[in-house]
């Protein structure tokens, strides 16, 4: 049996669109941008989603026939409902449909929980309407609703969160319940909006970059946080259109540090070969990396470990797309699932920006023409989580 | 699908069922976690210092239910996670007006903490996922591990931690979230296996957005046949109190507590949540 997707949707610092996104990534000016939208005293280029949560709710309504009763919405809920709406706008019709949904995120509605508590901390009570949504399942919710509007029948809805791998996580477990029910659809996603907690405590470790990143580069200082919601359909059915195969998803520890990966880079090896074992295919038949690349010297450096254990001396071309997207979080996984599969499509390779020092491995640095059919996209997380995706050419 | 659950051990407002089932022992602690001395299986001590109780009350059940056993694969679930680090985290951003921070607060409002606390203390790479879908997180994992036991693991540790804390406490008695005004905490960890040798119980359902009839009808168990458990009398109200209901259902199932019952049904309702979990007599 095969798993296949058959659409993909990203929301990101380029707006709605794989396409968008793809293209400015070859092409647009990655310089950082002046914030419009995240409240933040702390003074580092974050990639914002340019839109308002109003904006949001008037593309939602606009361009999508989604309308939103009257209340407080956290942005990771806009976010999701966004994402979702456009991904049904090229996907197979939903209705009548059974759907598994696998959400993923790792600040959920923090960013009107944050108002919530200085509010209450400064006057001893707050609007309980701003909590309502803290937790990651409210957003989740609200993409069920989308669904069953358009009359799909949701049979089975979760949330995960594994920090920064867990959207990549949402497709493993949203290929488990495709693959063993009777289900035709998986929608997997995940979403992270920017807020306070999460500028401030990636801020706290000190491994956000004053910069705009520089994935791999020898002189790296660190990440750049990034908004993003996206999202994947998954199906069984041969007949319909599809992007491409997804042949495995494969998750495995580190049990190393709770922030750090380990120098041997155990976990990441160990979900690289894993996920190359499930599918069914030779190191050496991958054609690209896309890479977790967050440009703190800890992960690239562990990461490129990782590689070279898989691959030994053939490492195959590889990138990181984060110096445009920023790290989108508990999105990453699937946005960059999504890029990966436009990548198959276009037969292009997107490259890591912004790099000039070699330290060990040499990312592709301009767009490539080239012959993919098998890619392997990577996300590694907070707790030692370790996940790789291999998806194949259609 | 077959689900047997091997092994459970809780830290609760009655204690640890894997330890002793105290069903005497009413909650008169406003439902707090009686809490073990977390030392037996937590030796580091400036692990345990850092570690918050929603950490350490999982990690502590997790160690017990592992302390034999070799798993494949680790589920955890909660609802708020590590809460008390979120309102630390917090209160350091805005006390310092963003210019202070709390990485260990931080980091272990991360939701998945527990999970890599858990593989870092028994140095093991399995994989794991950690559920968070409020009400219904428990069966949600309860069912996915369901589903990994039929294709790809023979043995699974489930584990589930939720603290409360005099804000969260507030905030959830506002929602008006618990039909009686009691809210709980506490942890649930299972071993569950694809064998059934040893097992004390089956888990044959694990649904949400169904009502216990309608998992009954569904499954096609006379309703002579099963008894419903009352849990919540024991370990309050909170989002992953299921797992509680749960073990304990299967420990009573273990001691033949329901007379002429093949089956248990464990329902959990949570504001609008509904979720239910039907064990079978092994």
């Amino acid at each position: 049996m095969k798993i296949l997707c058959c659409a993909s949707s990203i929301v990101s610092v380029s707006g709605i669109g794989v396409g968008k996104c793809f293209d400015d990534i070859a092409d647009a000016d990655y310089s950082a941008k002046t914030l419009q939208y995240t409240n933040t005293a702390v003074d580092v280029p974050l990639r914002e989603i340019p839109f308002s949560n109003e904006d949001i709710i008037r593309m939602l309504a606009d361009d999508y026939n989604v309308e939103l009763p009257s209340r407080v919405y956290t942005r990771a809920a806009l976010l999701s409902m966004l994402t979702v709406a456009d991904l049904l706008e090229s996907a197979p019709s939903v209705d009548g449909k059974k759907v598994v949904v696998v959400n993923a995120t790792t600040a959920g509605g923090m960013d009107k929980s944050e108002i919530f508590y200085r509010d209450f901390v400064a006057d001893g009570d707050a609007d309980i309407a701003l909590v309502a949504g803290h937790e990651p399942a409210d957003s989740t919710k609200h993409v069920c609703d989308l669904l069953k509007s358009r009359g799909a029948d949701v049979v089975w809805s979760t949330t995960v969160s594994t920090a920064c791998s867990s959207s990549a996580v949402a497709v493993g477990v949203g290929m488990d319940m495709l693959g063993n029910g009777n289900v035709d659809f998986a929608i997997c996603m995940g979403v992270d909006p920017l807020c306070k907690f999460t500028i401030n405590g990636f801020n706290s470790l000190g491994i956000l970059s004053k910069n705009v990143c520089r994935p791999f580069d020898a002189d790296r200082d660190g990440l750049n946080l990034g908004e993003g919601a996206a999202s994947v359909m998954l199906t069984k059915d041969e007949n319909i259109p599809v992007l491409c195969e997804v042949l495995s998803c494969e998750t495995a520890s580190d049990a190393y540090h709770q922030t750090a990966t380990s120098p041997d880079a155990q976990g990441p090896t160990l979900a690289m070969k894993a996920a190359l074992k499930k599918a069914g295919v030779d190191a050496d038949k991958i054609n690209y990396v896309n890479a977790h690349g967050t440009a703190t010297p800890n992960n690239d450096e562990s990461e490129s470990t990782a590689m070279v254990n898989v691959f030994g001396e053939k490492v195959p071309p590889f990138s990181s797309t984060k110096f445009w997207t920023g790290h989108t979080l508990g999105a990453c996984g699937v946005l960059e699932l999504a890029l990966s599969a436009e990548m198959l499509k276009r037969q292009q390779i997107l490259p890591t920006r912004n790099f000039e020092k070699v330290e060990r491995l040499t990312p592709v640095c301009k767009m490539e023409k080239a012959e993919l059919e098998y890619i392997m996209t990577n996300s590694f997380g907070f707790g030692g989580g370790a996940t790789s995706i291999i998806i194949k050419r259609v | 699908m077959s689900c047997y659950i091997k092994k459970v051990s809780t830290v609760s407002p009655i204690g640890d069922l894997g330890e002793n089932l105290n069903l005497n022992t009413f909650a008169a602690n406003n439902f707090n976690a009686v809490e073990p001395d977390y030392k037996e299986v937590i030796a580091n001590a400036n692990l345990r210092r850092r570690m918050n109780r929603m950490l350490k009350m999982g990690t502590y059940a997790a160690m017990k239910c592992l302390a034999d056993t070799d798993v494949d694969m680790m589920l955890t679930a909660t609802s708020l996670g590590s809460i008390s680090d979120t309102e630390k985290m917090l209160d350091t951003i805005y006390s310092s007006g963003e210019t202070l921070g709390n990485p260990t607060a931080f980091i272990q409002s991360t939701f998945n903490t527990l999970a890599g606390n858990i593989a870092q203390l028994k140095s093991t790479h399995i994989p794991n996922v950690t559920f968070v879908n409020r009400g219904e997180t428990v069966a949600n994992a309860l069912g996915y591990a369901q589903v990994k036991l039929s294709c790809d693991a023979d043995n699974i540790l489930y584990v589930s931690s939720d603290e409360k804390t005099e804000l969260s406490e507030t905030v959830l008695k506002k929602f008006k979230l618990s039909a009686n005004g009691m809210y709980g905490e506490g942890s649930a960890a299972m071993i569950l296996s694809s064998e059934k040798t040893g097992a004390l119980a089956e888990i044959v359902f694990s649904k949400c957005e169904i009502d216990v009839m309608s998992a009954l009808k569904e499954l096609g168990i006379p309703m002579e046949d099963v008894e419903i458990l009352d849990y919540k009398r024991w370990c309050g109200e909170y989002a992953t109190a299921l797992a509680f209901g749960v073990a304990l259902a299967a420990r009573m199932l273990e001691f033949g507590m329901f007379e002429g019952k093949t089956h248990v049904a464990i329902e959990h309702r949570y504001g609008h949540e509904i979720s239910v979990v039907v064990l079978r007599k092994c």
